[in-house]
């Protein structure tokens, strides 16, 4: 059981980055991320006693994001368009040094919220917090048969996403 | 041999079983439309690390590190400068833990011989030839700060000059200090605690034995770690830092 103490709000600092980056992978932007790392927060601090002690904090963590996610803050995103690359470059110019870069980073946001959700958090999981797969199957409460699945077909409509010049081989 | 996606996928993050990484290896070696297809699925978990890694290296907004943060001590005060001699900087340590003069006497009479219940079998245990500490010691040890339960109490931390974090301990009639040696607290020095026979005022380190003092004199690198240090490096388990 999980007591409160100040060396464990030290090892759940120590994960913040990754949970802001598995946040990041999972909602439209900066803001939203963090909207769903403070709900995160705030759940797992009230149930610190549901932590097995010697089990995994982070994958506790990833677990508890990954349920806020699904029940609350899909279902509250912003409505508005802010993936327009037009946007965009009005904003910054296409001849601003970063541009590209940024331009880049818009598409692959765009092409993950473009999967399905299961799909999304495998991707997430595996291909950018880099779980192993038994790993990212506990935290996602399904076989590794049904990870491997749906990390597949993510992997596979991202790369058509983000490669379409390459064309089908 | 034709593999689907889900296989190569496998592949590439090495999940594949032995027989398939082997045979995938070896295919690659031949096979340019492969090839090509693995540097497709490959550039993927690149383009996402490239896009979403840099959050791992921006500075952590800080109402979320006080969301966490909210149930802690009061701030430590500033650390007094340490200067003179041993007794100087262990009532240094006390003061930049925010440990009151008066809990501090406690803690000395606590872990001396006065209230000394006895210690358990479980406190003290073998490791490769080494004596180790075990146990709620092993606990108290494994936390920061210092710490006090019947009779087992942890006060000093410092870094050794050989690397290694290092503290004193009381257990019965017994003090010492022991460091971290990979996973374990191993026992390097014990002398008998020492004995209160008289009504001189004493402080929480004078619990501990001059002999034991004197070994962390000979010891210590630089000043006794104050509580944030202790915290990060208990964060760490109490391994050494890249610091």
């Amino acid at each position: 059981m999980g007591v409160r103490t100040p060396q464990l709000e030290t090892e759940i600092i120590a994960i913040l980055p990754r949970l802001r980056r598995f946040a990041r992978s999972l909602t439209r932007d900066a803001a939203d991320a963090d909207d769903l790392v403070q709900i995160t927060l705030e759940k797992a601090l009230n149930k610190l006693d549901q932590w097995q002690t010697g089990t995994r904090l982070d994958s506790w963590m990833y677990r508890i994001m990954k349920n806020a996610w699904i029940d609350e803050v899909r279902f509250r995103q912003r409505q508005s368009e802010r993936f327009a690359p037009e946007a965009l470059g009005e904003a910054v110019g296409r001849d601003d040094p970063g541009y590209e870069k940024r331009l880049r980073a818009l598409e692959i946001d765009r092409a993950m919220q473009t999967l399905p959700d299961d799909q999304r958090l495998a991707v997430a999981l595996v291909l950018v917090e880099g779980l192993a797969y038994k790993e990212a199957a506990a935290v996602l409460d399904i076989p590794i048969g049904t990870l491997t699945s749906r990390l597949a077909r993510g992997r596979t409509a991202l790369e058509t996403l983000l490669n379409p010049q390459a064309g089908e081989t | 041999m034709n593999w689907d996606d889900e296989t190569l996928g496998a592949f590439l993050d090495g999940e594949a079983d032995a027989r398939t990484m082997t045979q995938i290896e070896a295919a690659l070696l031949q096979d340019d439309a492969l090839q090509a297809r693995i540097e497709r699925l490959r550039a993927v978990r690149r383009a996402l690390g490239e896009r979403f890694n840099p959050v791992l290296s921006e500075d952590l907004p800080e109402h979320l590190v006080s969301l966490v943060r909210s149930s802690a001590a009061p701030s430590r005060p500033a650390r007094p400068a340490a200067s003179g001699g041993f007794a100087a900087r262990c009532l240094a340590w006390f003061t930049a833990h925010g440990v009151p003069v008066a809990a501090a006497l406690l803690i000395g009479v606590g872990t001396g011989v006065v209230m000394a219940p006895g210690a358990q079998d479980s406190d003290v245990g073998l490791a490769r030839g080494e004596m180790v500490l075990e146990g709620r010691l092993a606990s108290l040890l494994d936390r920061p700060g210092p710490g006090d339960q019947a009779g087992a109490a942890t006060q000093i931390a410092f870094m050794h000059t050989d690397g290694r974090y290092c503290r004193t301990f009381t257990l019965a009639d017994t003090a010492g200090i022991a460091c971290r040696t990979d996973a374990v607290w191993q026992v390097e020095h014990t002398a008998p605690a020492r004995s209160f026979d008289d009504n001189t005022v004493r402080t929480a380190a004078s619990a501990l034995p001059l002999d034991v003092l004197d070994r962390v004199d000979a010891w210590i690198s630089g000043d006794p770690l104050d509580r944030e240090q202790e915290t990060e490096a208990a964060a760490r388990g109490w391994q050494a830092g890249p610091d």
